[in-house]
């Protein structure tokens, strides 16, 4: 064996260990441990955000450190390879986490919305109602619940996922495409509704479809973590119930804190806020949203079955004994 | 290397976030029985392909053009090494904006990456022709479709090629940006949505099959260059598998 292959075989050994023990990583026990909050910087992580923007994590007594990230699953990935502590995610990347048989628990959902995505078409397409979607080419977010979304949306106007010519583009990209005409319709969720609409103006529409899917938004722990800090993470759930009342009883200033962070203009989040409850709780409703998004993605050949019971995956013990 | 393999996945199974190599082969054989690996591998490798000729012949057009004329080195250089070092995936908002989210837009994000390695090897190797050649030419009276085709071009052939071989690799790198937006198949598209469903075992099958691809693709660029220039197959010349 020559010199620089003894090294190469080294250095992947090194790093194949140092990949084994990162994610073998046990939480430390030490006192007051630092939360890190893997956080997808939206208005669906709006509880997060008030609990640490107005300081309400500290009224709780507990340590929390922000690490920003621009999807739900991008911050569950953190949790699940033990970067951080607590992530706040969607139910979709939960759905899959359970079906790949990943180990964690969530612990409450702080927010609920039936109708947080739309559609936008082009009007001038010629498309006044949604069964004038049939043949048309419209722009989703494969793999994640505009999917499932769109497929929910068509079933519930007679149309099928096989009627529609469906093109595979991020929200940002589909506002691009929509205004260039390349796409007819997208079905996505804010802030990518209002932009398509004030790029196009009269020339697009918004068709609602309140009811048809739940969006959630949650959080997310490892059980080891739970286990180890069970005071802290009570402590955390404690100031996300702060955040919620902070919420419901000032608006404005809440809408004026997510805008701030986010980066999304108030009015934009103005047009939707009447859609979105950020309450902290966690029922069997998720079990059920979980379920039928599985039953989807096994159907959709996107995972293999079978779908796991998701009961196993909620702890409400901390949301439980923060009511109290 | 793979019991190593072996070996991590076995400590790290409990999070099912490091799969074994039977369970990457099993991904992988499920691919290939439904159907999907050869659609997207043909998918990627068209996009590749395209973009890699494209790009390809742009790159040595444009290097033999900026090499030769001071005018144009002048016009254009800078502005290509300002552009050079742009990440692909940066590009894809522009292009939908103008090109749309169909094939040619994909094309042509690969061959922006694949310009630049083949044009600056293309205008080094040219400027680095030895004068005393072309002044040899030009007093035999070589018209100028000879001097370049005679002289300039194969003198600065082992420069291109060592380009072109760069620009290989690079065109299966910029797929992961081609492959972001508008795509229905292909091995990154694949790998995408292997990510959003915690499909770990499908996302190592992907890379294995991206670095298996850009392998082959290379050996065969290496086989041709040896056939078609069997006299650049000295040592230490940049298409020398062995030595690169």
């Amino acid at each position: 064996m020559t010199k620089s292959r003894v090294i190469a075989t080294v250095t992947l050994f090194l790093l194949i260990a140092t990949s084994a023990i990162f994610l073998f990583k046990q939480p430390d026990s030490s006192p007051n441990h630092e939360i890190i909050l893997a956080e997808n910087a939206s208005p669906l992580s709006t509880l997060t955000i008030i609990a640490h923007e107005k300081g309400f994590f500290k009224q709780a007594g507990v340590d929390v450190k922000v690490s920003r990230f621009t999807s739900g699953k991008l911050a569950l990935d953190a949790v699940l390879g033990g970067a951080a502590d607590i992530a706040t995610v969607a139910e979709t990347p939960i759905m899959f986490a359970g079906i790949a048989g990943q180990d964690f628990r969530v612990i409450a959902t702080t927010f609920l919305s039936g109708n947080a995505c739309k559609v936008v078409v082009r009007s001038d397409h010629g498309i006044a109602k949604p069964s004038d979607l049939k043949g048309k080419k419209i722009g989703t977010f494969a793999g994640t619940n505009a999917e499932f979304f769109t497929k929910r949306f068509l079933e519930s106007n007679n149309l099928k996922v096989s009627d529609v010519t469906i093109v595979n583009l991020t929200p940002t990209d589909m506002v691009i495409a929509l205004t260039k005409g390349d796409i007819d319709a997208y079905m996505v969720w804010e802030p990518f509704i209002y932009n398509g609409k004030a790029a196009l103006g009269d020339r697009a529409a918004i068709f609602e479809a309140p009811g048809i899917y739940t969006t959630t938004f949650n959080i997310v722990a490892k059980p080891d973590f739970l286990q180890a800090y069970p005071k802290e993470t009570a402590a955390f759930i404690q100031a996300l119930r702060l955040a919620s009342r902070f919420a419901l009883e000032h608006p404005t200033d809440a809408m004026a804190t997510v805008g701030n962070y986010t980066n999304i203009p108030v009015p934009t989040l103005e047009a939707v806020w009447k859609d979105y409850t950020f309450p902290v709780t966690l029922d069997d409703n998720l079990v059920k949203f979980l379920t039928e998004q599985a039953n989807w993605a096994i159907e959709t050949d996107k995972v293999k079955p079978p779908a796991p019971d998701y009961r196993k995956y909620l702890d409400g013990d901390f949301v439980r004994s923060a009511r109290h | 290397m793979l019991s190593l393999w072996v070996i991590a996945s076995h400590f790290a199974d409990k999070g099912r976030l490091f799969p074994t190599p039977w369970e990457v082969a099993a991904a992988l054989s499920d691919m290939l029985v439904t159907g999907e690996l050869v659609r997207d591998v043909v998918a990627s490798a068209r996009r590749a392909l395209v973009g890699f000729v494209v790009g390809g012949t742009l790159g040595i057009l444009m290097g033999y053009a900026t090499g030769r004329n001071r005018l144009l080195d002048d016009s254009f250089g800078s502005l290509f090494q300002m552009l050079r070092p742009l990440p692909p995936i940066s590009l894809v908002p522009l292009l939908i904006l103008w090109l749309g989210i169909n094939e040619p837009a994909k094309y042509v994000l690969v061959s922006f990456g694949v310009f630049f390695p083949v044009w600056i090897n293309t205008h080094q190797g040219t400027r680095a022709v030895d004068p005393r050649y072309i002044w040899m030419a030009q007093s035999l009276g070589a018209s100028r479709q000879k001097l370049a085709f005679e002289v300039i071009l194969p003198a600065a052939l082992p420069m291109i090629v060592s380009g072109l071989r760069t620009s290989i690799g690079v065109a299966f790198f910029c797929l992961v940006a081609a492959e972001l937006a508008g795509a229905m198949d292909g091995v990154v598209f694949r790998m995408n949505l292997s990510q959003l469903a915690f499909r770990v075992d499908r996302l190592i099958a992907g890379l294995l099959v991206l670095g298996s691809i850009s392998l082959i693709s290379d050996t065969l660029f290496v086989r041709f260059i040896n056939v078609a220039f069997p006299w650049l197959n000295g040592p230490g010349n940049a298409h020398d598998a062995k030595s690169a």
